[in-house]
């Protein structure tokens, strides 16, 4: 019964730690020091998720507006215990990627916009987990897509939500000025009929 | 190993056991012969289940249209294994209701009309599947509403689901007809 106790309250990481773990090639995220495996996305989450990365990569670099970081790059939304999260889209204004510069290690703080694809097994509980801790570390708009549904929940706090339907257009607002993006284009399925289910 | 077998086919359980087990005060249902509990439901979810019902009962009895029913009530949707969903709020058209009365055992079959308060440890994909059990058992409507997104999905049948948001008005269609609830009203 000893041995218990210790297996319950495992040893925090911090994100330094969690950084120089060796790749495992699995994809990970630190919450509140504890290590939560990923298990990898399936093909139209990632399809969908790199459809809306480079619509919107696009239009920032044409515009000059800042930095978009792909489904690798770790934010460091708390210290003391650590949380990193890894949004599958995600965008830092140029007057806050300048201020930190290209660093190596992950990104110290949120991204002002941060897009998370939700996949079927995803517990609503933890979608409002994950929206709750962008918004306190300064994050300004989270965009959740349910590809499923084919609809996107526009937050701009956790209790400002606007949900979008297929006929509905993304909009940047103030965050990303000028970007648009119909969502009927994040949910086309080019290659033949789209999968409904 | 002879030990993890077992442990893998617990004996399956019918309706009529789960009616005559003593009431000790935990929420269960019954899928395919095999038992599973429900934590009481937070408030939010109880005070849109509770709006919900008060707004459609109010018209299904100015109406006479049929019969609601509340969380606690068991449907069977299946035999052998046995099947028995405890859906949040309920609706069953009069004619059906006058077909076989009202009885003290669970109804047998599905209502007409089902609703389903989303709860935060419910899973996103685990909500369709309890939706399509609904539809599969003959279930002509299924709302289910997600506080969190202020919003509601509505399915007639597996190609036929709406999502609709705050803004949007619930429609009884065929199965409620005339009667309509602005989503708003649920969030209020």
């Amino acid at each position: 019964m000893a041995n218990a106790a210790p297996a319950a309250q495992p040893a925090l990481l911090t994100a330094d730690e969690f950084l120089r773990m060796p790749d495992g090639g699995v994809r990970r995220e630190l919450v509140r020091g504890e290590v939560c495996e990923m298990t990898p996305a399936g093909s139209r989450h990632g399809r969908i998720g790199m459809r809306i990365a480079a619509r919107l990569s696009g239009f920032v670099e044409a515009h000059g507006l800042g930095e978009v970081y792909g489904p690798d790059t770790g934010f460091m939304l708390a210290s003391d215990p650590d949380t990193v999260r890894v949004p599958d889209v995600s965008f830092v204004t140029r007057e806050r990627a300048t201020r930190v510069g290209d660093v190596e290690e992950f990104w110290p703080g949120a991204p002002d916009l941060a897009i998370e694809v939700i996949s079927p097994t995803d517990r609503f509980s933890e979608v409002d987990e994950k929206i709750e801790e962008y918004f306190a570390a300064g994050c300004r708009m989270v965009v959740i897509v349910n590809p499923r549904r084919r609809i996107a929940t526009v937050y701009r706090s956790p209790d400002d939500v606007l949900l979008l339907r297929e006929d509905d257009v993304l909009d940047g607002g103030d965050v990303v000025p000028g970007w648009t993006l119909p969502l009927a284009e994040v949910f086309r399925f080019d290659s033949g009929i789209s999968g409904r289910e | 190993m002879a030990e993890a077998a077992y442990a893998a086919e617990p004996r399956l359980v019918t309706a009529d056991e789960l009616l005559r087990m003593t009431d000790d005060g935990v929420r269960r249902e019954l899928v395919d012969g095999e038992l599973t509990t429900m934590p009481p439901a937070g408030e939010e979810h109880g005070a849109i289940a509770g709006d919900f019902l008060v707004d459609l009962g109010h018209y299904v009895r100015t109406h006479r249209l049929g019969q609601i029913y509340t969380a606690e009530t068991g449907f069977k949707i299946a035999t052998d294994p046995d099947t028995v969903l405890c859906p949040d709020a309920a609706f069953v058209a009069q004619e059906r209701i006058s077909q076989i009365g009202i009885g003290k055992g669970f109804r047998i079959g599905a209502p007409d009309l089902v609703v389903e308060v989303v709860s935060p440890s419910d899973s996103i994909g685990k909500v369709d599947v309890k939706a399509f059990r609904w539809l599969d058992a003959g279930c002509r409507m299924v709302i289910v509403i997600v506080p969190n997104w202020r919003s509601a999905t509505v399915y007639r049948s597996r190609d036929d689901v709406r999502v609709l948001r705050e803004n949007d008005v619930i429609d009884g269609g065929d199965v409620v007809p005339g009667w309509t609830l602005p989503l708003r009203q649920l969030f209020e």
